[in-house]
């Protein structure tokens, strides 16, 4: 597929009429083109990969085996940053957390495909509809954990007083160790739903209409036709809104800050913020960067499963 | 102000102002012993500061170099509304029995006693300081601080046991981790709440309007043997060392430590001007917090001011604990004594 296109690029070269002195370096550039080329396109994007995303990598790696408060001098201790980290408490409470994260927000892709197929619907009204599920996607997380903070307020919040109407006892979801973290996943969630949704409706609008009206002919309807016709279709777009998913859960972090700090006593926190307390907060860089380093190896699974995944569909040809 | 605490270390290092508002004590030590603050020893006696920031002075210096200059101080206390006072009959306590005997009859009344907001930590910790500085005296907390005393101290353990006794009795908010120290001050502008005890900063987080109805009484009286050391932070004002400008920053620091500059600086947040000679006598509520300051027999900083940072910081979530559940005090102070050992090695 690539030759015939490489053919022609070389024919439209030769075809020039070559000026009549030729400058040296112009011969060396024509003669290395075809390697030159893709060296000069790639050392940007290469270069600033391994400027911005990779040095830090390593950096924070590094910086784990160091007892460092983040300014003055580092001491190399070895492991026992990590030693300390799977002995304390509060890693396996993060972990748990992060665990219950990923699992809930999960729910995200099936919500959003659920409302993208209520709202794909050639209404003029939807398009009202549209906009206010569209809503949460254009507020920045810390203003949609602001709000759902106040929403939560036992005193003075929405739930409050929707608890008090019913004659029932407002429940402090943001103070209650075992609440908490659902507390703050469903704000989350709110802002992940948006997200899923406009990545469906978008699938949806690309639908092979031709496919569907075959289907119908043969007598699918309702759910067959979900299953067998429309999901299909919609595979692509499922699986980067399940991955995207899976690694915004695992780097959650603002929405945890707002609204709790983490609390109460931890109970909230996420290895993300785990690792914000403990290098800001507490003035431990070298347990911070271990954290890092220990969510970094957990992503990874998800970014090699992803990684693995396109580049197997990419060699199918799809 | 919360993030402000994060990023000065940052800016410190990579791009540090002319001058740098920070707090003196421990947490000036964090950067002077990184070399971080200019040294200003010889700024106080050029400007003739010397006599009139005495008091401060110790709050600024390390070893026999001063590194800040002091600008303000906080004083801490029982802020209450005077209307639910009057209502319910009681008269701000002097001592810890009198106390309680005024939080029951509040809490009778169908008012919460004491209101608090621990979403960001701080605020909590002023029950501990004050309530190990009135048992167990400055020195002990003092000793605490630096990590020399024990968190299963029995002396410790006493202060939880007096601590626990409003706590299982009520007479705190609910739900006070749900609420930042901010969002906890309507309950006592509202009539919701008698007490909150915290910094001037009741009176700035309110409008002007209210400040008429909120009284104010120092913590009271626990042991009468134990000397009444108050809980005074000092604030201060440094040039780091890698300042631009650094004689432009000095004569701007001699600017401000004029006593009209720095009582307008420091009124204007409520709290008192760093500076002996300074009129406070137009200001009823400075004057009364300066005849606190002036009588205390000693005086602490703040736990997070005066502990490792780290310290503070599981301490502090320890104690926001133990608010919610009185009954894990074991278990809290087992785990500060744990961190205390793992940090001061």
């Amino acid at each position: 597929m690539n030759a015939p296109r490489t053919e022609g690029w070389e024919g439209r070269l030769s075809a020039a009429p070559p000026p009549a002195r030729r400058l040296g370096g112009l011969r060396v550039w024509q003669n290395n083109q075809a390697w030159l080329t893709p060296l000069l396109l790639l050392v940007l994007p290469v270069g600033l990969f391994g400027l911005l995303i990779i040095t830090p990598i390593v950096q924070s790696i590094w910086i784990s085996f160091y007892d460092w408060d983040g300014t003055g001098p580092a001491t190399w201790v070895g492991l026992s940053n990590y030693a300390e980290l799977f002995s304390d408490p509060q890693f396996y409470t993060s972990l748990k957390n992060n665990v219950i994260w990923l699992v809930l927000f999960l729910l995200a892709p099936v919500f959003g495909l659920a409302l993208a197929l209520f709202l794909n619907q050639a209404l003029p009204e939807m398009r009202l509809v549209k906009s206010i599920f569209f809503i949460p996607l254009v507020l920045a997380h810390v203003i949609i954990g602001v709000v759902f903070t106040w929403f939560y307020d036992p005193t003075f919040g929405l739930l409050a007083i929707l608890f008090n109407w019913l004659g029932l006892e407002p429940l402090a979801i943001l103070s209650d160790e075992h609440f908490v973290t659902f507390g703050i996943i469903a704000a989350a969630l709110w802002s992940q739903i948006a997200f899923c949704l406009v990545l469906f409706l978008a699938g949806l609008s690309q639908l092979d209409q031709e496919l569907i009206a075959a289907g119908r002919m043969d007598g699918a309807a309702g759910w067959s036709l979900l299953r067998h016709i429309v999901l299909p279709q919609l595979r692509s777009v499922s699986f980067v809104a399940s991955i995207i998913t899976v690694i915004m859960s695992l780097r959650n972090f603002d929405m945890i800050a707002v609204m709790t700090q983490g609390g109460p006593y931890g109970s909230s926190t996420v290895l993300a913020y785990q690792m914000y307390d403990a290098t800001i907060f507490s003035y431990r860089a070298g347990y911070g960067a271990a954290i890092a380093t220990v969510l970094f190896a957990i992503m990874s699974v998800y970014i090699a499963w992803f990684l693995w995944h396109t580049l197997r569909r990419e060699a199918r040809g799809g | 102000m919360e993030s402000y605490k994060t990023s000065i270390r940052n800016f410190l290092v990579t791009n540090p102002p002319d001058v740098a508002f920070w707090f003196t004590g421990a947490r000036m030590k964090t950067f002077t012993k990184r070399g971080l603050f200019d040294d200003m020893s010889g700024f106080f006696a050029e400007n003739n500061l010397t006599d009139v920031m005495k008091p401060w002075l110790p709050a600024v210096s390390e070893g026999d170099k001063q590194y800040m200059m002091p600008t303000n101080f906080t004083t801490w206390g029982f802020f209450y509304n005077k209307q639910v006072f009057e209502k319910v009959g009681v008269a701000p306590p002097a001592t810890w029995d009198e106390l309680m005997a005024a939080a029951a009859k509040i809490k009778a009344a169908g008012v919460t006693p004491f209101t608090i907001g621990t979403r960001d930590l701080w605020a909590n910790a002023l029950w501990f300081d004050y309530l190990d500085m009135r048992m167990n005296g400055l020195d002990f907390h003092m000793q605490l601080m630096d990590g020399k005393a024990s968190y299963t101290d029995p002396r410790v353990k006493a202060v939880f046991a007096k601590w626990g006794e409003p706590i299982g009795k009520g007479y705190f908010l609910d739900n006070a981790s749900s609420y930042g120290w901010q969002e906890a001050i309507p309950f006592l502008a509202q009539g919701k709440a008698a007490m909150y005890l915290l910094g001037p900063y009741v009176l700035t987080s309110l409008p002007a309007e209210v400040h008429g109805n909120i009284g104010f009484f120092p913590f009271p009286v626990i042991d009468p043997s134990v000397p009444k050391a108050e809980e005074i932070s000092v604030n201060g004002v440094t040039i780091p060392s890698g300042a631009k400008n650094k004689p432009l920053a000095r004569s701007f620091l001699a600017f401000l430590a004029q006593p009209d500059n720095l009582k307008a600086f420091a009124l204007g947040g409520a709290v008192l001007p760093a500076r002996t000679d300074v009129d406070v006598s137009g200001d009823a509520f400075a004057q009364s917090q300066m005849a606190l300051a002036k009588n205390a027999q000693g005086s602490a900083q703040f736990y997070d001011r005066d502990t490792d940072p780290e310290m503070a910081q599981v301490g502090m979530k320890g104690f926001q604990e133990f608010l919610a559940n009185p009954k894990r005090s074991d278990a809290v102070l087992d785990r500060l004594e744990a961190a205390r050992q793992r940090i001061f090695k």
